[in-house]
């Protein structure tokens, strides 16, 4: 456990100290771990956990259809398709992930306001 | 973003109509035209005719024994009727048989919704459902109308059942009948969007990144399935709130 805490806090000052944000116009942006580095890290960081508990989910479900099928291998048909509802169903969620980590990426509102805020224009 | 080639917006840009996303970007300069020549927009409109023109030719000569066209479009129809049948209401017991008003929406929403996903798959044409517009507006079709729906078989009491069985209990209950309502409209529509965009992004980048080694090929036999499977849980979606809004709650 202690670790992966070190290993944690190593990440982040790394990232902290290796990361000049637009360098050439050092004087008006923030340096470092900024405000940029901040939003492509919650998009990486937020579809990657979305996926770790829809996989933990769908690993539920098709457990459950491969019990059903083995015990009673007349339904498989009707069983898969139901599975194959559910599964997509729990994909969605990580596809809610991705469309946040989309609008982050590429339709961010924010970052004309932050421009704004330091005088860049926007 | 870099815009990629469209075959369609270039022919009609070819023939002097501003189609296309630089002309759609900037809609407020070249007008309406722009937006009604959209790329969803275009792609949809040839959906369509593909539509209509198989439809012509599979109705053109009519046989007792189905083959060719007609032949595909008995099965396809019949497979649908069967699956609406199984999903809805159909008029045993003392429910009502809504299969005749459902019918042919869940035939146009899944041989819509199945045509433009394919279309994606062909390198030059998008997915018009891969646009949260194009979405949203299949996604109020069906809102709308299992509104009008439950209206229609229920009355005033339909509007009712928001409030919760027990009269105290209103204040608690119809704020989160009225929030199951409204992310019924996110939760379909940005399904869809969302896994027809994911597709068409991981197909982009991969072509990008490493196209002459036919890279994107594996992402794209995924991609049909993702077709087949997106359009399946729209329709029977639709067809849980179609059959939600007319049955009796207990």
């Amino acid at each position: 456990m202690r670790n992966w805490v070190i290993l944690g806090l190593i990440a982040l000052i790394t990232l902290i100290f290796t990361n000049p944000v637009l360098a050439q116009d050092a004087d008006k942006m923030v340096t470092g771990f900024g405000f940029f580095s901040a939003i492509v890290l919650a998009a990486g960081l937020g579809v990657g956990f979305a996926a770790l508990g829809c996989g933990i989910g769908m690993g539920h479900g098709i457990r459950g259809a491969c019990e059903g099928v083995a015990r009673n291998p007349e339904v498989a048909g009707r069983i898969t398709v139901t599975m194959i509802l559910g599964l997509a169903l729990i994909e969605s969620l990580t596809i809610y992930a991705l469309v946040i980590a989309l609008i982050l990426l590429y339709a961010n509102p924010i970052i004309p306001k932050f421009l704004t805020t330091l005088g860049l224009g926007g | 973003m870099e815009h990629p080639i469209l075959f369609l917006c270039l022919i009609l840009e070819k023939l002097g109509i501003p189609s296309g996303w630089i002309y759609y970007e900037h809609a407020d300069k070249y007008g309406v035209l722009a937006k009604i020549f959209a790329p969803h927009m275009v792609h949809s409109y040839f959906v369509c005719l593909l539509l209509i023109i198989l439809a012509l030719i599979g109705s053109r000569k009519k046989e007792f024994i189905p083959k060719g066209f007609q032949n595909f479009w008995e099965f396809t129809l019949e497979t649908i009727y069967n699956y609406t049948k199984d999903n809805v209401p159909h008029g045993e017991g003392h429910g009502p048989n809504i299969v005749p008003y459902v019918y042919p929406l869940i035939v146009f929403f899944a041989l819509y919704i199945l045509f433009c996903n394919l279309l994606g798959l062909i390198p030059g044409f998008m997915s018009p459902t891969a646009n949260i517009n194009v979405t949203l507006g299949l996604t109020s079709i069906t809102i709308v109308y299992y509104h009008a729906l439950g209206f229609r078989y229920k009355g005033l009491k339909y509007f009712k059942d928001f409030l919760g069985p027990i009269p105290w209990l209103i204040p608690l209950m119809a704020p989160a009948e009225i929030f199951a309502h409204i992310g019924r409209i996110i939760s379909l529509s940005v399904r869809l969007f969302g896994n027809l965009v994911s597709k068409e992004i991981l197909l982009g980048i991969l072509t990008m990144l490493a196209g002459k080694f036919f890279a994107p090929l594996p992402v794209m036999v995924l991609g049909v399935l993702v077709s087949f499977v997106q359009m399946l849980i729209f329709i029977t979606l639709s067809m849980a709130y179609f059959s939600g809004a007319v049955e009796e709650h207990h």
